[in-house]
């Protein structure tokens, strides 16, 4: 008979244990509300209001993300730099940073009279507004979308460029010809991550864009809004949607990943 | 006439460079070279079709100093061991996507179907790459490399993930190939046969330095360096050869 | 030996570690999380003057209640409104007897430092090229109880104009002011007290007959009334000393305790 890996049994049973904790974690907020007082939730102005305002916003936060994250993730992929590991860091910081220190960074910032006064000049609006709403989840997204970009550009070998390159194709046409269709994959699940986190994002948004109800108030801040109001159902109901944006999202996710 | 001069070449990557590399390579020529793994060979060729900035020396092609030049510029072809074939784009456009800028979609054509032909990969040209042999796939690399006629062709141990039967074959392809478009290769092996049948100078590469650049014949019998003697094999006291570096393959002496 | 020596020695760690945790105290207190600094303090004198030791849950009004809803034990219920101590009145958790109105919980306008829209009364919220931060009506008491000053003295319809933004939470307002964000905030005055202190923003006070007053009450509970702790920490609270604090730190005492004291 086979002998026992006890350790191997150990590791076995904590991950089923963490699996079934969180989906019963996250589970329980299907078990809040009635049926029907979803279908009715999910009807509301309010809820379709922030819905659509969440993926308006979204969509245009991701191409933003990914116009910017594109470029710094292949430069971060590819090029050797003084100041390299300084760049990187800044990069990264915003992941370990709480959401509400980076909405107020951007309060102070955007906020500040001359930037407000030049944005203002371009019809920029960055305080109290949808296009607040915009650029808190782009500052949000972007760090998480730098990663995983410059990672897919790591795993493609700079060899097929300098074969493209030694071919006749100069580095730009190289970058769109061999470096963009070869990372199609991964940039496409960046971009998935990048509209799920900017649907998510609560912190900076709340902050930078106030959070007015029916104004500014995307997904998150509705449900944040409901509780404060006392109203569950429609605060499930908004989890709910978000639920079903993440769970598409990493469906999405991991199976460009598995493909990659 | 002289192709390809390099005079005192200093590059650097992190730990590893390329010190005082000088030699040159004339029109026609087939160079091998040879070297332990970290040597910078892989490392000089992409030098040579310019990825890497130069800290110190020159690199003349034709007498112009390249040395500064893009790699888009240059017009130097290189294939690589684990051959790098576009994994987006089928046989046909692997091929055929050097040819993209200059040429009209029929002239491609042409250029193609010929290369595909003299390769023995013009029943292949439809393909995706995934599903090609090893040396199917060698083939393509070179095919995609020489259909734009580089003034000058690198290959990096192209022959090197192949089976000894496939490889017997590529190399007689491959040197008539070359032979029938008069190129001039800089080629990386460190196989004796690829040596012999179609080599006429060869090259010893070790710790990013050339060590030495010669024909064979004065390699093996007058070896400039221990460890060049080491690879060749040295001529002991007895007059007998330590290390047997194996003789030239009989049944093709005839054919060279 | 050795081996069984770590893992015991953890073990007795980690008991330290849970029995320093849970420190029993002689009196359980639910406040407000807007009353986190007088209370603080509060029990920190209390501890100090008395042999009683006082355990203390922070937490928004609902959530609290909601924690006693549960049957979580609570000796003294100090709710940031007086809307949470009636219902548990009605509810029979307290006895109306026990509940006191404590403090003032005043209302005022916060303005940026050096008042650049010279704001000095209600009405001055209303001027043109004012920008507006009040609190989402639904979502936060001060946003409820601003939506009522402006509507008694005829200025909502115009402060709403005026509106950039209504924030779910109170801190936020404060910010937006102190950033300058916005030219003015409806905020609690005790809240501005602490940055109005530091310079970071000024207080305009509204008059008070224009304005609306809130009390913050303390309530011993029906468990609380055997605890001589509970009782005595509730009239602490109520005592010379206990409403110096609450001054120190913004509440206006209500003048009935005033004169009794």
């Amino acid at each position: 008979m086979q002998q026992l890996n006890i350790f191997k049994l150990i590791l076995i049973g904590i991950t089923g244990l963490v699996t079934l904790l969180l989906a019963i974690t996250i589970g329980s907020l299907l078990f809040v509300p009635s049926l029907a007082s979803i279908r009715q939730n999910l009807g509301s102005p309010e809820l379709l209001y922030s819905l659509k305002l969440s993926l308006c916003t979204a969509s245009a936060a991701t191409l933003f993300v990914m116009l910017l994250a594109l470029p710094v993730g292949y430069t971060m992929s590819r090029f050797q730099f003084a100041g390299r590991r300084l760049v990187k860091t800044v990069l990264d910081l915003p992941i370990a940073f709480p959401e509400l220190v980076l909405g107020l960074c951007l309060l102070l910032f955007f906020g500040s009279d001359h930037v407000a006064a030049a944005l203002k000049k371009v019809g920029i609006e960055l305080v109290f507004t949808r296009q607040a709403i915009v650029a808190a989840q782009i500052f949000t997204a972007l760090p998480y979308t730098i990663r995983i970009i410059r990672t897919t550009f790591d795993y493609v070998s700079p060899r097929y460029e300098f074969i493209s390159r030694s071919l006749g194709y100069t580095h730009f046409e190289t970058f769109m010809r061999v470096a963009l269709p070869m990372a199609k994959k991964g940039i496409l699940a960046a971009a998935v991550i990048a509209f799920a986190r900017s649907i998510g994002a609560f912190g900076a948004v709340l902050i930078l864009a106030g959070g007015t109800y029916m104004k500014t108030d995307v997904l998150p801040i509705t449900l944040f809004l409901n509780i404060s109001y006392g109203n569950l159902d429609l605060a499930v109901t908004a989890g709910l949607v978000m639920l079903a944006v993440s769970f598409l999202a990493i469906y999405i996710f991991e199976k460009t990943e598995a493909d990659l | 006439m002289t192709l390809l001069r390099i005079e005192n070449l200093q590059i650097q990557a992190g730990e590893f460079q390329l010190c005082d590399i000088s030699f040159s390579i004339s029109t026609g020529d087939y160079c091998i070279m040879a070297g332990e793994t970290g040597a910078g060979k892989t490392f000089l060729l992409e030098s040579i079709i310019g990825v890497h900035r130069c800290l110190n020396g020159r690199i003349y092609l034709d007498e112009k100093d390249i040395t500064c030049m893009l790699p888009e510029y240059r017009g130097i072809g290189i294939v690589y061991q684990d051959h790098a074939l576009f994994p987006h784009l089928n046989v046909f456009n692997n091929i055929a996507f050097g040819l993209k800028k200059q040429f009209p979609k029929k002239k491609r054509q042409e250029k193609v179907h010929a290369v595909a032909e003299a390769l023995k990969i013009d029943h292949i040209l439809k393909r995706p790459i995934d599903n090609l042999s090893g040396g199917e796939k060698q083939r393509v690399a070179i095919a995609r490399a020489i259909v734009v006629r580089p003034r000058l062709l690198l290959m990096d141990e192209p022959f090197s993930a192949l089976d000894p039967l496939t490889r017997q074959k590529m190399r007689r392809l491959l040197r008539r190939v070359i032979r029938q478009h008069r190129m001039t290769v800089l080629h990386i092996s460190h196989d004796p046969a690829d040596m012999w049948l179609l080599a006429n100078k060869v090259a010893y590469m070790h710790e990013g330095r050339l060590l030495q650049f010669d024909t064979l014949e004065t390699m093996l019998n007058n070896p400039a360096h221990e460890k060049v003697s080491e690879f060749f094999g040295r001529p002991s006291n007895r007059g007998k050869r330590i290390r047997f570096f194996p003789p030239r393959p009989a049944a093709t002496r005839e054919a060279y | 030996m050795k081996s069984i020596f770590k893992p015991v020695i953890g073990v007795i760690i980690i008991l330290l570690l849970f029995s320093g945790l849970s420190r029993a105290g002689d009196c359980l207190v639910y406040a407000g999380a807007g009353l986190k600094r007088p209370m603080t303090e509060m029990i920190g004198s209390f501890e100090a003057d008395t042999p009683h030791r006082v355990d203390i849950n922070y937490g928004g009004s609902g959530h609290l209640f909601g924690m006693m809803a549960m049957g979580r034990p609570c000796d003294v219920f100090i709710p940031g409104a007086q809307r949470y101590v009636d219902i548990a009145v009605e509810k029979g958790w307290i006895d109306e007897a026990d509940v006191v109105r404590l403090v003032k919980h005043i209302p005022a306008i916060v303005v940026p430092q050096n008042n650049p829209s010279r704001i000095n009364s209600l009405q001055d919220l209303v001027k043109p090229d004012v920008r507006l931060a009040l609190g989402d009506p639904r979502a936060c008491a001060i946003g409820n109880l601003a939506e009522k000053i402006l509507k008694k003295n005829g200025i909502h319809e115009r402060a709403k104009t005026r509106t950039r933004v209504y924030g779910p939470t109170v801190n936020q307002l404060l910010l937006y002011v102190m950033t300058g964000r916005v030219e003015a905030a409806i905020v609690w005055k005790d809240l501005a007290r602490w940055p109005e202190n530091n310079g970071d923003l000024q207080m305009v006070e509204i008059s008070e007959c224009r304005n609306i007053i809130k009390y913050i009450p303390v309530a011993v509970t029906l468990k609380g009334r055997k605890n001589p702790a509970a009782e005595s920490f509730a009239a602490y609270l109520a005592s010379t000393g206990g409403l110096d604090l609450w001054r120190k730190w913004g509440f206006e005492p209500c003048s009935s305790l005033i004169s009794s004291n």
